[in-house]
Parts: C-alpha cells; sequence; structure tokens
C-alpha cells in the first residue's frame, strides 16, 4: 500500500480499538501499586472509543476530514493522562495531515513524528520509561529509516518492532517500573492500538471484545464458592426492566432521578435508562427487596434479573455486563439545565456518592463521580462547565491520573475562564473547599486560600496489596496494608492499624497540625473505625478528630492531617 | 446633681462582684427550655450553673430567650427614680434584641410620673463584657463628677470603640437562634473550622472569618484584640467563655505574651449570650480604633 485515504485509516484505527480492547485489562494490571485501580488501559480505550464514534461522521472520502473527526473525539473522550497523551498524539497525526485527500509513506512518517511532539508538548514535566518515550522511540526510527520504508505495510511492522523494543526498555529508564517488575503500562496500551493499526493494513483479524468501560474493581481473585458459611459480600445484580402504569400514576410524571436517588441509598453501579413509558434499571444491591417493593409503586416488571454477585460464577458475568463501573452513571439523553449564571463555581471529582454529597454542602456546585478505576473524560468536564454555568469555574481532580484530563478540557473550553487545581486526592479539595467563599470572595482570593489549604494538608490512604510488589525500597506481600503518602508507598504491615501507626510517624510538621478528618471507605469494616479512632487517639492525644464515611473506594481509610 | 442609677441588661454578662463594685444593675431577659421558664439571672441563681445549662444545650436541648418585659423595666427603673435617683440604660444591642426600643417607650411613660427625673437609654450596639465594659466606663465618669448627659454623649460617640472578638465551635446556635449575619461560606459542616465573630456597626454578630483549627482560633482572636485595641496598657481585657475555662485561661496567658493590658478579666458568659452561641466560645472584649464597616 502506497498511500493511505480515509475509509483506511478509519479502519486501522478502529481495528487498533478492538485491540486494545482484547487486551485492556492486561494494560490494567501493568500498575505500579499493588492496589486494584489500575486503569490505564481502560482509559485508552475510552479514548479510542471516543475517536471512533466521532469518524462515523466525517468525509471518509477525505483522509485530513477522516483523521480530524477521530482526533476530535480523542480529545474529548480523553481519560487519564495515557489517555490525555493518547489523544495529542492523534491530534498531531490530524494536525500535519490536514486538508489532504490520501498521504503518502513520507507524509505519514512525518506525521507520526509531529504526533510525538505534540504529545510531548501537552506534558509538562516528561518523563522518559513511559508512553513518550514508546512513541519518540518508535516514531524516531521510522523517520530515520524512512528510505528503506517503500509502503504502508513496512511502516507500521518497522514502528510497532520498535515500540515493542522500547517498551520493554522502560523498566531500565523509570526505576519505579522496575522496582515494581512492570513495564510502563500506557506504553503498552499505545502498542496495542498500534498493533491493531498494524493488522488491518496486512488483512489480519482481530477479534473483538465487548468494551466493559471503566471496570469494576471487586476484588474477586479468590472467589469462593457460596455455601452455609458464606457471607453476602457483594450483594445482587440487579437488573429489570419496568412497565410504568397508569393505573399507578401518570408515566409521564415518573421522574428517573428518583429511582436513581432511592437505588444510591441501598446500592451502587446504578444504570438507568427512561425510555418512554419503560424504565431499564441495573443495580448493585444487598437488598433486592427494597428495589422491588420501590420499583413496583410505579408500574409491573417485563423482565427480572437477579444474581448473587459474590458467587464465583458472577465474576465473569461482572466483567460481560456492559456497563460503567463503581458510582451512578445515568444514561440519558437529556442533559441537565444549566444553573442560573454567576461569578465562581467550583467542580470537584467525587469517587462516591457519599463524598460528592460532603462536596456539595461545601458549597461545590459540579460534582463529577469518578476518581480511581473511572477517570472521567475531557467531555464530562465540559458538560459539567456547560452545566455550572459560571464566569470562572474551579476544577478539583481528586487524582493526579485527572489533571491532565482536567486541563485538556480547560484548553477547548470557551464560555468560562476554568482554573484546574492541581489536587491529587480528596483530601485537598475538602481541605481547599472548607476555608473558600464562593459567594464572597474574588476568584483569586479563593485560589489563594485554596492553594494554601491544599499545601498545609497532608492525606494519606490506607489500601491492601492484591499481589507481592517492591516499591520505594520495601518489600510488600500479597494481602498487606499498605499506606500511600504524597504518591509513594510509606508503610506496609500484614496488619491495617500497624500500616496506619508507622504511616502516621511520617507525617511532616505534624506539631502544626491540629485537626485530624479521616473517610472510611467502602472496605472499612465497622471493627477497623472503632480501633482507627482509639489509634488516633492514642497518637494524637491533642487534636480534634472528625469521622466521615466517604463510601470511597480501593481506600479503607483516607485521612486528612490539617 | 441627682444619683444615678445605671442598668445593663442579661447580655452585660457583668458577674455579680463586677456589678457590686460598680453598683450597677440589670434588667432580665428571660430562658425557656423543656417547658421551663427561668430568668436569665447573671448570678446563676436559677437552679442551673453554667455548666449545667451548656450541658443541656449539649444534649440537643434548643433554648429560647426572651426579651426585657413592661414589667420588668418597670420593676427596676420606678424604685430608682422613686427614690429620687436618675436612671441610665446601657442596652443589649438593637441588632440581636428589641429591648431597647421597649425601654424607651417604658421610660417615656415613666418621665410623665417622674418629670423631675431623667431616664436615658443608650443603644450599646453590642453585648457581653463589652456592654458591661460601658457601664463600668459610665460610673467611673460619673464618680468623676460628669453628669448623665456628658455620660451620654461619651458613650454615644465612643459606642463602636468596644470591641468583640469572639471564637465559636460553629454558627448552628446562632443561625437557629437568628443571631447572627454570615455568608453560606461559614455554613454546613466545615470540621473543624472555626467561625470568628465581630459585633458590626449595626450591632450585628458578623462572620467575618474562618480558621482552622480550635488553638488557631483562639490566636485569631487573641492577635485581632491586641492589633484593635488601643492604649492596653491602661484597661482591662476581659475574657469570657462558655464553659471553657481552660480555652480562656490559654488566651489569657498568650495575650500577656504578646501585649501588657493593664488587668486581664476572666468570665462566664452569662446565660442568653452563652444560650445564643452554644458552649465553647470565647469571645474577648476590648476598647480601641472605631469599628468600620465589615471589619
Amino acid at each position: 500500500m502506497k498511500t493511505l485515504d480515509g475509509r483506511t485509516y478509519e479502519a486501522m484505527i478502529v481495528n487498533g480499538f478492538k485491540d486494545l480492547k482484547t487486551h485492556y485489562e492486561t494494560v490494567n494490571e501493568l500498575n505500579v501499586f499493588p492496589v486494584p485501580d489500575g486503569d490505564t488501559g481502560t482509559n485508552i480505550c475510552a479514548t479510542l472509543e471516543g475517536g471512533v464514534k466521532a469518524m462515523k461522521r466525517a468525509n471518509k472520502a477525505v483522509l485530513g476530514d477522516v483523521v480530524a473527526k477521530c482526533s476530535e473525539g480523542m480529545l474529548l473522550g480523553a481519560r487519564g493522562n495515557s489517555g490525555v497523551i493518547t489523544s495529542q498524539f492523534f491530534a498531531g497525526i490530524a494536525y500535519a495531515l490536514q486538508g489532504l485527500t490520501k498521504a503518502t509513506v513520507r507524509q505519514f512518517a512525518s506525521a507520526l513524528k509531529n504526533g510525538t511532539a505534540v504529545a510531548y508538548k501537552a506534558v509538562p514535566t516528561p518523563v522518559e520509561g513511559t508512553i513518550l518515550t514508546v512513541a519518540r522511540e518508535g516514531t524516531d526510527y521510522v523517520i530515520d529509516h524512512i528510505n528503506e520504508i517503500k509502503d504502508f505495510e513496512t511502516l507500521f511492522k518497522t514502528l510497532l518492532e520498535q515500540m515493542k523494543i522500547s517498551l520493554d526498555r522502560t523498566p531500565d529508564l523509570l526505576p519505579v517500573l522496575k522496582e515494581a517488575g512492570v513495564i510502563d503500562s500506557g506504553g503498552a496500551g499505545l502498542l496495542y492500538t498500534i498493533e491493531g493499526m498494524c493488522k488491518e493494513i496486512m488483512g489480519e483479524e482481530v477479534t473483538d471484545t465487548i468494551f466493559n468501560g471503566p471496570s469494576s474493581n471487586i476484588d474477586l481473585n479468590e472467589p469462593e464458592a457460596f455455601n452455609e458459611d458464606s457471607k453476602l459480600d457483594y450483594g445482587y445484580c440487579t437488573e429489570f426492566i419496568l412497565q410504568l402504569l397508569r393505573s399507578k400514576g401518570d408515566p409521564a410524571k415518573v421522574n428517573l432521578q428518583d429511582f436513581i436517588d432511592e437505588f444510591s441509598k441501598i446500592g451502587d453501579s446504578i444504570v438507568a435508562i427512561k425510555q418512554n413509558s419503560i424504565i431499564k434499571i441495573h443495580v448493585h444491591t444487598k437488598e433486592p427487596w427494597k428495589v422491588i417493593q420501590y420499583a413496583q409503586q410505579y408500574g409491573e416488571f417485563v423482565t427480572f434479573k437477579m444474581e448473587n454477585m459474590t458467587i464465583q460464577h458472577n465474576e465473569k458475568l461482572l466483567k460481560e455486563m456492559p456497563i460503567e463501573g463503581k458510582g451512578v452513571k445515568v444514561s440519558s439523553d437529556i442533559k441537565p439545565e444549566p444553573l442560573k449564571h454567576s461569578k465562581i463555581q467550583v467542580i470537584a471529582v467525587a469517587p462516591s456518592p457519599e463524598i460528592g454529597k460532603l462536596f456539595k454542602d461545601l458549597g461545590v456546585a459540579g460534582i463529577i463521580t469518578g476518581g480511581q478505576t473511572m477517570n472521567p473524560s475531557a467531555q464530562d468536564f465540559v458538560d459539567k462547565l456547560d452545566y455550572v454555568n459560571a464566569d470562572d469555574v474551579i476544577i478539583f481532580p481528586n487524582n493526579s491520573n485527572v489533571i491532565m484530563t482536567a486541563e485538556q478540557a480547560a484548553g477547548m473550553y470557551t464560555k468560562s475562564k476554568v482554573h484546574v487545581m492541581h489536587s491529587k486526592s480528596v483530601v485537598e479539595a475538602y481541605s481547599a473547599m472548607k476555608m473558600a467563599d464562593i459567594a464572597g470572595a474574588s476568584v483569586e482570593e479563593n485560589i489563594q486560600i485554596m492553594e494554601e489549604q491544599m499545601k498545609s494538608v497532608v492525606s494519606m490512604q490506607i489500601s491492601k496489596s492484591i499481589r507481592d510488589s517492591k516499591n520505594n525500597g520495601m518489600t510488600i506481600r500479597k494481602n498487606d496494608f499498605i499506606g500511600i503518602m504524597g504518591g509513594k508507598i510509606v508503610s506496609h504491615d500484614r496488619t491495617i492499624m500497624k500500616a496506619v501507626q508507622k504511616m502516621v510517624k511520617n507525617v511532616p510538621n505534624m506539631d502544626e497540625k491540629s485537626i485530624i478528618t479521616v473517610f472510611y471507605g467502602k472496605n472499612a469494616t465497622e471493627k477497623m473505625k472503632v480501633d482507627l479512632k482509639k489509634l488516633l487517639e492514642r497518637l494524637c492525644p491533642m487534636m480534634d478528630i472528625y469521622e466521615i464515611d466517604g463510601g470511597q473506594p480501593v481506600y479503607h481509610f483516607t485521612i486528612a492531617f490539617e | 446633681m441627682a444619683e444615678l442609677a445605671i442598668f445593663i441588661d442579661s447580655t452585660g454578662d457583668l458577674d455579680t462582684e463586677l456589678r457590686k463594685k460598680y453598683d450597677i444593675g440589670y434588667c432580665t431577659m428571660g430562658l425557656s427550655f423543656k417547658g421551663k421558664e427561668i430568668p436569665a439571672s447573671l448570678d446563676w441563681d436559677h437552679g442551673y450553673n453554667p455548666h449545667q445549662l451548656y450541658d443541656v444545650m449539649r444534649e440537643g436541648e434548643k433554648i429560647f430567650t426572651s426579651q426585657v418585659t413592661r414589667q420588668e423595666f418597670i420593676a427596676k427603673f420606678e424604685p430608682e427614680l422613686k427614690a429620687g435617683k436618675d436612671v441610665l440604660y446601657i442596652s443589649c444591642s438593637s441588632g440581636l434584641s428589641k429591648s431597647v426600643d421597649l425601654a424607651r417607650i417604658v421610660s417615656k411613660e415613666l418621665l410623665e410620673q417622674y418629670p423631675e427625673r431623667k431616664i436615658a437609654v443608650v443603644d450599646s450596639l453590642i453585648t457581653g463584657y463589652a456592654q458591661g465594659d460601658m457601664a463600668i466606663r459610665a460610673r467611673r465618669m460619673f464618680e468623676d463628677g460628669k453628669n448623665l448627659d456628658e455620660i451620654v454623649e461619651w458613650l454615644e460617640a465612643n459606642k463602636l470603640r468596644f470591641h468583640q472578638w469572639a471564637a465559636v465551635e460553629n454558627l448552628n446556635y446562632l443561625k437557629r437562634a437568628g443571631r447572627v449575619k454570615a455568608s453560606s461560606a461559614f455554613f454546613g459542616n466545615l470540621f473543624g473550622v472555626k467561625p470568628i465573630l465581630i459585633s458590626d456597626i449595626h450591632g450585628n454578630n458578623l462572620a467575618v472569618k474562618k480558621v482552622k483549627g480550635r488553638k488557631p482560633s483562639l490566636l485569631e482572636i487573641v492577635n485581632s484584640t491586641i492589633a484593635s485595641a488601643e492604649d492596653i496598657e491602661n484597661q482591662t481585657i476581659y475574657i469570657a467563655h462558655s464553659d471553657d475555662l481552660e480555652g480562656a485561661e490559654f488566651c489569657k496567658e498568650e495575650l500577656l505574651k504578646r501585649a501588657k493590658p493593664k488587668h486581664v478579666h476572666i468570665g462566664i458568659l452569662g446565660p442568653i449570650i452563652g444560650g445564643s452561641t452554644g458552649p465553647g466560645t470565647i469571645a474577648i472584649y476590648c476598647f480601641g480604633k472605631e469599628v468600620t464597616e465589615g471589619e
């Protein structure tokens, strides 16, 4: 193949998406931290999906239009840092191929190089041994050997080979990878994408798999059969279609949000759809009878399916379920009515409905449910910016992997002045919002207060290791409790309280702190809560301790020292 | 010159000893809770000591306060007039209670019966020991030979120079009692964030600042007191608390580290003020530069 046209490019991207879909869980597992929050595969997959969908609107006869639409879709669909970098890589390619009906090998090779350059520019401080390195070394090699490359088959085979070599070398460049014994996940995601694109050119089949969206982080590593000694750990996956009945009230007046609000009290992973007089619900709950009782007030069931998710069999079921992960995902064609225009509003990403509510109480107008294992997309931020409708909008990401996405959205948004705070955990937003005065002070004053607060708060998180691992000079065993502070694992122990105790010793400037706030995670048991409170009272006798049921996934405790 | 009877009311907070020393009376407001009505006594002789009263609040019991009644004003003022004394009443801030309006009406009626006498009503635009301090200063002026008109003139000219710096646990009690002005940023569960309240030029409790942590909030009011006081070496600084002597002692200690006031008086927030702010409040009062809008 000597020239590349729009139709072929589209087919290549679709195939790249398919290939990554088949492997995204492998990519997710390439996680430096042994906690179940690996999501790079999911994020790049979601990013590509944005491109695939957007290309449908393109004029296939013009390559320039296909690449442009693809890039637009990826920029908006981008989730997580690797997703943002991937979207920028393809945006760079699109920019270089602008206006072309078809591209030659040389034109495409230089477009690839431009892709790398744009991707590098997207990152304030590029780190080698990451997806950037894989992109750069692969595309540089192609440019350096362009005289030997006569067709697209050779180009992609060469690119793929070189990227593979580069990816295998990432642990040599990035010590944290080497220590953890993994290769870079973002680079791996890009490699699968290029592999799929290559296979399309070579005419090789790529198996298609259902992409489940941001994955469930329920730990099913050691599933057990359900027997007389079992406990209902995960509840029931409950799905039904409800026909709203006129005899039970006007179907048009039944508000889907009421269902979501009600079921949020007793379950999670909610997907809710209303089409005319039909309501379709998916919810994970331990009390399915409450779901039935509530729904039947409005109609009767067309179908009803319920499965115990604690049983091993359901591991597969969970994975095959074409749903979003934790939290509430509302499928609705109707965008919520924007708020009345105001001067300043705040958007924050919350990992659970509980923390979302806390933020709302603190004056956050726009809540995006997400975080670990379910990074919001640039589009999610754009939608929320429309919703909060203010001259200045301050955004609080809750994870370092969300900051770039928020910045990408901010860069694309023109209706408000958007300020992305570099907050890496919910604690920073919480600490900042407590002291802010959104209605009373200027945006500059608020940002100054917020930044001061974010600087002084120390946050620590406790999770459980899902595999043997090495990090920060520590050898961590599977099922060890680990304490994470400032992006590093700082303590580990077989018991959770000892892991906390060791971590508390690492809090800098402890004598200046006077408030401790504990966010209890979904996985924290009542005993853990009681023990933790006792431990903190003993370790920090002079401090006020506040407890919040945060319901966050992954982390048993998130603790803030202020 | 006629003798002068000086009154404050239940928000004036002067304890028994100070009132005795400066011959200051007070008009009693009312408290009601658990279906009982009791006088808001500054002598705490209504069956509840401060700790017991704040425990009632900690248990979640809502305390209602009521202004000075017509009968109470007559019962306090008339005997003084009858005895040939003039009356000066320094009232609770009109921003917080309507007692002052009623006092003016009652005074007019009484003066019709005692046309030879004088009654002056001064709206202190503040409460607590600042209101009490005005009465003490009035007594001293009187003893120095100033007449009632001169005293009232001074009070009117200087009342905005009395400052209140209060650190409260939260605004929930005050909000419930409708006795605070604050933007929405001060409400909600702020987990460890303490609002700082001043008495503004209209005599309202105004939330001006949020401080993270109990100790930093106490240091904040100490520093603000020093910054707003004038000639601190020659005045008494009043520190009042609602069941937190330790906090008040801490403030005194920190104040003495940073400044040399003539005297520091630690007292208890009276049942009306304490009943509105809730337990754990520390308020410091001083005399200094004039309070300005939005301080």
